[in-house]
């Protein structure tokens, strides 16, 4: 991917080193738990994540991940416990527009071009015409997709999906950004580019909530969750997870977590 | 609304970039208008007529009243009156197909042709509703089949005529009762069909999901839809009406703008219907199961090919719920019969709250969220 950082930092902060309110907490919740019928998808989850810290909530599938994203979003409705995110109780529609989402899904309209998916998404955010013809330039560059703009989505590989689908959430610069499994399905050279991109969003102020099954990725994280079956079981530093448990490895702290649970 | 009109032009680029589907909002109008425009409707039953006998007969005899005796009563639902202004009026309002009118002197009249000599022909009048002409054709049909009984009866062959008066739809022909149906049959077609498939389509790949934690409202989502369906089935009764009238040579008695506002309405009640039926489907192939169980009655039922007076008795009372029914109705009250708005309040009403039902029902079934 491209090097236009300066670009990706959120609407709030005046320069990407904006330290600010480096310590204002931007997702709380408390005791949000979600049910469908007799399964507990989610179970009295207590989090709290600070800005432009990079939080990974990390888990097998089925775990709650994608559940508990969507509850933050205000997607899904909560069966208990409430959530409160920059500030705001959820759901507010007014708050997600400081928000960007990348679903687990590729979420992006198959049947029409790059360009078009981008324009899409960014009227959708308020984007005016002239800003969005300045975003999506910078943005499809970012993202190295200028070429296959005109291309019909349907025709990418899977990895141009994920880079779309990342750049669609970018689009109206947000200071939260959601990214459920943004990682999944794509090649190690690709994953390092965008966690080079997810660290530098954290640097510019931005809070980044990510989840992941990839041990390796969660250790790259400021702070992990580790959830299983709708619980979660710690949540700490990475170097702190491994020094309390004395285990070499994330992997191992899961498993060792997981069987003193158990 | 703004937001609307950006989902609006998602839907129709979508569309646009999908080459099979623009041909099957082009070609399938097309197709059933040149299919069914060269094919008829079956067998009629339980018309209602109404019935006037003025006939003051010649001395014993009074050959009206045989004649009426010899209706038949399966193809006719006869009703019995003296009020000629009455009937008239209600063949008016589309409350009966014909009024049937015999003349005081219509036994005097053929008695005396059958002597010789006569200056007045005898003659039955029937002033017809011809907005359906397979309707108009059964009853002067049922009219002569009872001349002739009574004739056989009489073993004398009278010189008895009858007198034709339309009320709506002269010269109507199959086809002009056809386009009509075939618009509202199209239009349900590929609003239902084609929201039902995208709405999965933007369940399954996450781009709902995207949509709802966007600041864009449920009412925006689904307005956009309607907004789209309306300018497709637009399009598409345009064509239909394009080879109506220049193919066809049907006539349009009424206004084009209620037409069409009959048209959009019912393309926003069927894409509402078609954003609920689609929650009830995990997959694009579930979906489309559904179009053919909602397709089958409309089009069997609605008097879409064929008058609801071709329909089993039994099963007609199902024709009331289907809404293609009442779109077909209406539209062809406007094209052959010229009706404006005050005529078809019924109709428009029950649109009206279909239309807005569904699309409110799908609106607060997506605000659900569970």
């Amino acid at each position: 991917m491209g090097e236009d950082f300066k670009y990706l930092s959120c609407h709030s902060c005046k320069t990407p080193d904006d330290q600010g309110d480096r310590n204002a907490t931007v997702i709380e919740t408390y005791g949000l738990t979600k049910k469908f019928g007799a399964l507990t998808a989610v179970n009295n989850l207590n989090l709290k994540v600070k800005k432009g810290e990079i939080f990974g909530l990390i888990g097998p599938n089925g775990a709650g991940k994608t559940v508990t994203i969507k509850m933050l979003l205000g997607i899904l409705k909560p069966t208990k416990g409430r959530a409160i995110i920059l500030g705001e109780e959820v759901p507010n529609r007014e708050v997600l527009k400081r928000i960007g989402y990348m679903p687990q899904e590729t979420a992006l309209y198959e049947d029409l071009t790059a360009q078009e998916n981008i324009r899409l998404f960014g009227e959708i955010y308020g984007l005016n015409r002239s800003q969005l013809g300045e975003r999506e330039d910078e943005i499809l560059k970012f993202v190295e997709l200028t070429k296959w703009k005109n291309v019909i989505v349907s025709n990418f590989s899977g990895g141009m999906k994920s880079r779309l689908s990342f750049a669609c959430s970018l689009l109206h610069q947000p200071e939260l950004l959601f990214l459920d499994e943004p990682t999944v399905g794509i090649d190690p050279p690709l994953r390092a580019s965008f966690w080079s991109h997810f660290k530098e969003l954290a640097k510019g102020g931005v809070t980044v909530f990510i989840t992941t099954h990839y041990m390796d990725e969660a250790s790259r994280c400021d702070r992990v969750g580790l959830i299983r079956d709708g619980r979660l079981l710690a949540v700490d530093t990475p170097n702190a997870l491994k020094s309390k448990t004395g285990m070499e490895s994330l992997e191992d702290v899961f498993l060792a977590l997981l069987e003193e649970k158990l | 609304m703004k937001r609307s009109l950006t989902i609006t032009k998602g839907v129709l680029r979508r569309i646009r970039h999908d080459k099979r589907t623009m041909a099957l909002i082009v070609f399938v109008p097309l197709i059933i208008m040149f299919i069914f425009g060269y094919s008829f409707g079956g067998e009629v039953s339980d018309v209602k007529v109404i019935v006037v006998n003025h006939d003051e007969g010649f001395g014993e005899e009074n050959l009206a009243e045989k004649i009426i005796r010899n209706l038949d009563t399966e193809t006719l639902a006869p009703e019995y009156s003296n009020d000629e202004m009455w009937a008239r009026e209600s063949v008016k309002k589309g409350e009966a197909w014909a009024l049937i009118f015999f003349p005081s002197n219509f036994t005097k009249d053929a008695f005396s042709a059958l002597i010789g000599g006569a200056d007045n022909l005898s003659a039955i009048k029937i002033i017809l509703d011809g907005s359906d002409p397979t309707i108009a054709t059964a009853v002067v049909k049922a009219v002569h089949e009872a001349i002739t009984e009574t004739m056989k009866e009489k073993g004398v062959e009278m010189p008895v005529s009858t007198n034709m008066e339309y009320i709506y739809g002269e010269g109507a022909e199959f086809i002009d009762f056809l386009a009509p149906g075939v618009m509202g049959m199209v239009v349900m077609m590929i609003s239902l069909l084609l929201t039902i498939v995208s709405f999965v389509r933007e369940r399954t790949t996450g781009t709902l999901n995207r949509l709802l934690a966007s600041p864009i409202t449920e009412a925006e989502i689904v307005i956009g839809y309607a907004l789209a369906f309306a300018l497709i089935s637009l399009i598409q009764s345009s064509i239909v009406l394009g080879v109506a009238i220049l193919i066809f040579n049907i006539s349009v008695h009424g206004s084009i703008l209620l037409t069409f506002s009959i048209i959009v309405l019912s393309a926003i009640g069927f894409q509402g219907l078609g954003i609920l039926l689609s929650t009830a489907a995990k997959t694009e192939f579930q979906a489309v199961q559904f179009v053919p169980l909602l397709f089958m009655p409309s089009i069997l039922l609605a008097g879409v090919l064929w008058p609801l007076e071709a329909i089993p008795s039994f099963i007609r009372p199902i024709s009331f719920v289907i809404p293609l029914k009442y779109i077909a109705d209406a539209l062809r009250s406007v094209m052959i019969r010229g009706w404006g708005v005050e005529r078809l309040l019924l109709n428009l009403t029950i649109l009206l709250a279909f239309a807005i039902g569904t699309v409110a029902a799908s609106i607060m079934l997506m605000k659900r969220r569970e």
